[in-house]
């Protein structure tokens, strides 16, 4: 039975990411007073681009290489979360949180091989921000998990417990945020000056294979979020399945509306604002949790 | 006040004597031929000792009339309202001038622009290889009277290739770019994410004009082509060639006519200072503000097609008055459109301007200093928002301005956020007087009947656009101008551009190429490509 | 409508290229994209590189400075690829079809592409000075098959 679940999700995983791109342009247009694209809209461009003729690029075999093993391991990733979530064992999370950084690795790499200065400086600023965020999201995943599981399991209420689980909560959310490179981070590719950045030489199938890639690290990222909130809370069953997928959702929609209210962020900037940002958050959930043992 | 002014006159007439030249006045411009040798000492005592305005440098083929060419320098004295053409007479055989660009740094452009299309030399300076289109024909000038305007050597173009550099310090930006929708070539050198240099290349949009004008046209249609110089601020064109070809001619415009010139003017003012409100918004990434201004710029384009028949590119003016009359009814719908507007913009603006990203790009980036600002002659709000406290609508009060009051906003900062705080200051400025002036609009005909144009006059009108001051320089001929020169702002405030964009982060190249509010269409009537102006460019390829 | 162009028809992602426009035209595309009429809705996305681009947008009589860059850029664009020919002087030169900088309307533009071997599959012209945002809406349904062609091409003194 957990092999048709776990199926389904896979199905999910692989399918949903176009059309929640496509309700998250929609939202966006309606914040801006505006109709918008279809729903389907994102499957339509995708369909639209696999047709149209590619301009390769001499680099062009290594970066469908660097996709494959992005796709593969982010599919991988996807299962393994699912897993967790269907059985509460901490192992999956963790082998999922290592395949995402693999698969986030990949997809970072490949802008760095196309032979343009604008890809190249965009590559180079996606580096950065991966860097910063990745390592915080990993940490702040890990950490999540087992203060959340020490609260429920402490039976008198600990405020310092508490406030170290908002904290770490919110160092989750805002490094999850920035992965998925929505503005104030998109700077890799929606910065003016470069052109489109990463996106630069991209054409057709090529295209159309990184912009999927980029839907699905989306999908991955919320969906770890949207696990490890409700595994620990709702246990071990389809149930708990299905109300990830659903907050999955509620999430992509949340992360929208914000992108829609901010402006860009400079390269400069925004890695040093996330990370004081994350400094400050991780170290004083930990002085939480620290005084919740000892003090 | 008056005495002042008489007496400044006097002053400028006993400098123009002790230099051996001639004046005669008419109105408010001073005609002043002089001899070229004391050409420079003129332009140095105008623009350093009497802090006027260099506004542009005119060459005219005069050969058909009087055998010579001549150069005209329009200086501008904003604080009597007083108009300064130096005028200088050149031979045709061996067409060659000096320079004063030692004293004024903002002549380089013109000079080289007289070069290439009439084909005069400069002396005591560095002239930069002359380039009309990539293969043009050495020793044809098309500014001169004897090339036909239709002239083409090369139909087919070049094949010159522009790829980005292979080099991984230069960030071109251009001449196709998101970035800047109209195309111009930026070549950055970076350090890192720092710009070191830029290289500038520009005038993709010439399109000749001038020369269409002098050949082509009659008088009346050149108001019709002025309008298509740009797109966005093309009525501030035709009130200018107008207001120039009725100062040279003398005509008397109906009141009313001058009127209507003004509120159309700020109707214009107002659409194109939300349009880049919007552009600046987009450009920092904040969409969401980029498509609300330009939701509530809609009702301005609504009004100015309730105005005048068209969204944009008006075509009411003509010289002697305007075609259409604004009416009871229009003058409501008007006032109501305008007060919703002002509402709406209020609540708009102040969110957006607020956002953190926004707040932070805005603040502190692409600074100008007065004294560049004074140096290039910058115009408009890249002006005022250096602290430089000129603005044509009060200082040469033209059309029904003088009519009218209202605030200046100057800014001392220097950064984009004094140049976008002058611009939303102006829409409420704006707002202002189109009241006014609806509110005082004196009834009468729109239209001047029957005049004559006499030759060989000259006029010369400066007239406040939203970017700058627009300058037309009209010399009146048989039929049609015997040469029209037309100056934009963005001609004067790009050469800036290299002050701000350097040591600034790359990311906010962008956003300081729009805070000068870029209007190349404007600019590029005249075909120059600016190589390299002092030939020592850092080729940066440490990398990114 | 030719087959292959069929796949485009459901998002037309454009490239803008000012060839020499007096920027009227432009702002009209981007008045076009946002809220009054927004074009998004049918799937028309403006893109920052021809790489992207199935439909580019021509706004001027192609000036001699600008020609050999708007070549590379129809060049760099993958197939199929249609030209919108924008305003008067996109579609023949208007009022500059005889000056001495520019070479006067897209239809010397197209010989010039014929003869360097740059096919196009289709081209559409929207006509305009400066085109309304109204006018580039009915070409977007144009393009879409949403109302019928209702002029026909009369070819008058072919060469």
């Amino acid at each position: 039975m957990l092999l048709v679940y776990l199926t389904l999700g896979l199905i999910i995983g692989v399918i949903s990411p176009v059309f929640f791109d496509g309700i998250e342009r929609k939202l966006k247009a309606y914040l801006q007073s505006r109709i918008g694209p279809p729903i389907t809209q994102t499957l339509y461009d995708l369909l639209k681009l696999i047709n149209k003729e590619v301009k390769p690029i001499h680099t062009t075999p290594f970066i469908v290489l660097y996709l494959l093993s992005f796709i593969s391991s982010t599919l991988a990733s996807i299962l393994m979360v699912e897993i967790y979530v269907y059985t509460g064992e901490s192992l999956y999370i963790t082998l999922g949180l290592s395949l995402l950084a693999i698969s986030l690795t990949s997809l970072t790499i490949a802008p760095l091989l196309v032979p343009n200065p604008f890809s190249y400086a965009g590559g180079m600023r996606e580096v950065v921000l991966a860097l910063i965020n990745e390592s915080a999201f990993i940490v702040s995943v890990t950490m999540y998990i087992s203060l959340i599981n020490n609260l429920l399991q402490t039976e008198a209420l600990s405020i310092p417990l508490v406030l170290s689980v908002i904290t770490i909560t919110i160092t989750m959310f805002v490094s999850g945020y920035a992965l998925t490179g929505r503005a104030p981070f998109d700077i890799a590719e929606a910065e003016p000056e470069l052109a489109s950045g990463i996106l630069v030489e991209f054409s057709g199938k090529l295209l159309a294979a990184y912009l999927y890639c980029n839907l699905l690290k989306r999908f991955l990222i919320t969906l770890i979020t949207a696990g490890v909130i409700t595994a620990p809370l709702i246990k071990h069953s389809v149930f708990s399945l299905a109300t990830t997928f659903v907050l999955t959702v509620l999430l992509w929609i949340v992360f929208a509306v914000i992108s829609v209210t901010l402006g860009r962020s400079r390269v400069d900037l925004a890695p040093k604002t996330l990370a004081k940002t994350y400094i400050l958050f991780i170290s004083l959930s930990i002085t939480g949790l620290l005084v919740h043992a000892y003090g | 006040m008056l005495m002042d002014r008489n007496h400044i006159i006097q002053e400028y007439i006993s400098l123009a004597k002790s230099l051996n030249g001639n004046v005669t006045i008419d109105n408010d411009t001073l005609h002043i031929i002089i001899p070229k040798e004391s050409l420079v000492e003129i332009a140095d005592k105008l623009f350093n000792k009497y802090q006027c305005d260099f506004r542009t440098c005119i060459g005219v083929d005069e050969r058909p009339v009087n055998g010579y060419f001549s150069m005209t320098y329009v200086f501008t004295d904003n604080r009597n309202s007083l108009y300064l053409l130096i005028k200088t007479y050149i031979d045709s055989l061996n067409p060659s001038t000096p320079s004063i660009m030692k004293v004024v740094p903002a002549v380089d452009w013109c000079e080289m622009e007289a070069r290439d299309l009439l084909g005069i030399e400069f002396t005591d300076r560095e002239q930069y290889k002359l380039v009309l289109p990539p293969g043009w024909p050495d020793n044809v000038y098309p500014l001169r009277k004897e090339v036909p305007y239709n002239y083409r050597p090369l139909l087919r173009g070049t094949s010159e290739k522009i790829s980005p550099s292979t080099e991984l310090g230069v960030i071109p930006i251009g001449p196709y770019h998101p970035a800047l929708h109209e195309p111009e070539y930026f070549e950055l050198y970076v350090e890192g994410e720092r710009v070191i240099d830029v290289k500038y290349r520009g005038f993709h949009v010439h399109r000749g004009i001038e020369k269409l004008a002098e050949t082509r046209m009659t008088y009346q249609q050149v108001n019709f082509l002025a309008e298509r110089i740009c797109g966005i601020c093309g009525f501030e064109h035709s009130t200018c060639y107008a207001l120039a070809v009725e100062k040279a001619a003398k005509l008397d415009v109906p009141e009313r006519a001058q009127y209507i010139r003004s509120i159309i003017l700020e109707v214009e003012r107002i659409h194109s200072h939300l349009l880049w409100l919007g552009v600046a918004f987009h450009v920092v990434g904040y969409d969401a503000g980029f498509m609300h201004m330009w939701r509530i710029r809609e009702k301005i384009m609504y009004l100015a097609e309730l105005l005048t028949g068209s969204r944009k590119t008006y075509g009411i003016n003509l010289i002697g008055g305007v075609r259409k009359d604004i009416n009871e009814d229009k003058k409501q719908k008007t006032l109501e459109t305008l007060r919703e507007l002002e509402k709406e913009f209020r609540e708009l603006i102040e969110i957006a301007i607020n956002v953190p990203q926004v707040k932070k790009r805005l603040s502190g980036t692409g600074l100008l200093p007065k004294e560049d600002a004074v140096k290039f002659s910058v115009e408009g709000p890249v002006a005022r928002a250096s602290g430089v406290n000129k603005d044509a609508r009060r200082d040469q009060p033209y059309a029904a301005y003088k009519y009218t009051s209202f605030k200046v906003p100057v800014y001392t900062e220097g950064d984009n956020m004094a140049r976008a705080l002058v611009r939303i200051n102006e829409i409420f400025e704006s707002i202002s007087i189109i009241e006014q002036l609806l509110d005082k609009i004196p009834r009468g005909p729109i239209m001047l009947e029957d005049f004559d144009i006499p030759e060989g006059k000259i006029g010369v009108q400066v007239v406040e656009a939203p970017r700058g001051g627009d300058v037309h320089f009209v010399i009146t001929g048989h039929g049609k101008p015997y040469r029209w020169r037309v100056r934009a702002p963005t001609y004067n405030n790009i050469p800036a551009l290299k002050i701000m964009l350097k040591d600034q982060p790359l990311a906010d190249a962008p956003l300081t190429i729009a805070s000068i509010d870029p209007c190349f269409s404007c600019t590029d009537r005249i075909l120059v490509i600016r190589e390299n102006g002092k030939r020592e460019w850092l080729r940066i390829t440490t990398g990114v | 409508m030719p087959s292959k162009l069929e796949s485009i028809k459901k998002s037309i992602w454009v490239f803008h290229l000012n060839t020499g426009s007096c920027n009227a035209c432009d702002i009209e595309i981007l008045d076009a994209l946002t809220p009054f009429h927004d074009a998004e809705r049918f799937g028309v996305k403006l893109v920052g590189t021809p790489r992207h681009a199935d439909a580019i947008l021509l706004t001027g009589p192609t000036t001699l400075e600008a020609l050999p860059k708007v070549i590379n850029a129809i060049e760099a664009s993958p197939r199929p690829r249609i030209l919108i020919a924008l305003g008067s002087c996109g579609s023949s030169g208007g009022i500059w079809h005889d000056t001495y900088s520019t070479i006067g309307g897209v239809n010397s533009l197209l010989k010039i592409l014929k003869e360097r071997g740059v096919d196009v599959d289709a081209i559409y012209y929207i006509p305009g000075c400066p085109v309304r945002p109204e006018a580039v809406l009915y070409a977007i349904a144009l393009i879409k098959g949403i109302v019928e062609k209702r002029v026909k091409s009369v070819v008058l003194n072919a060469e």
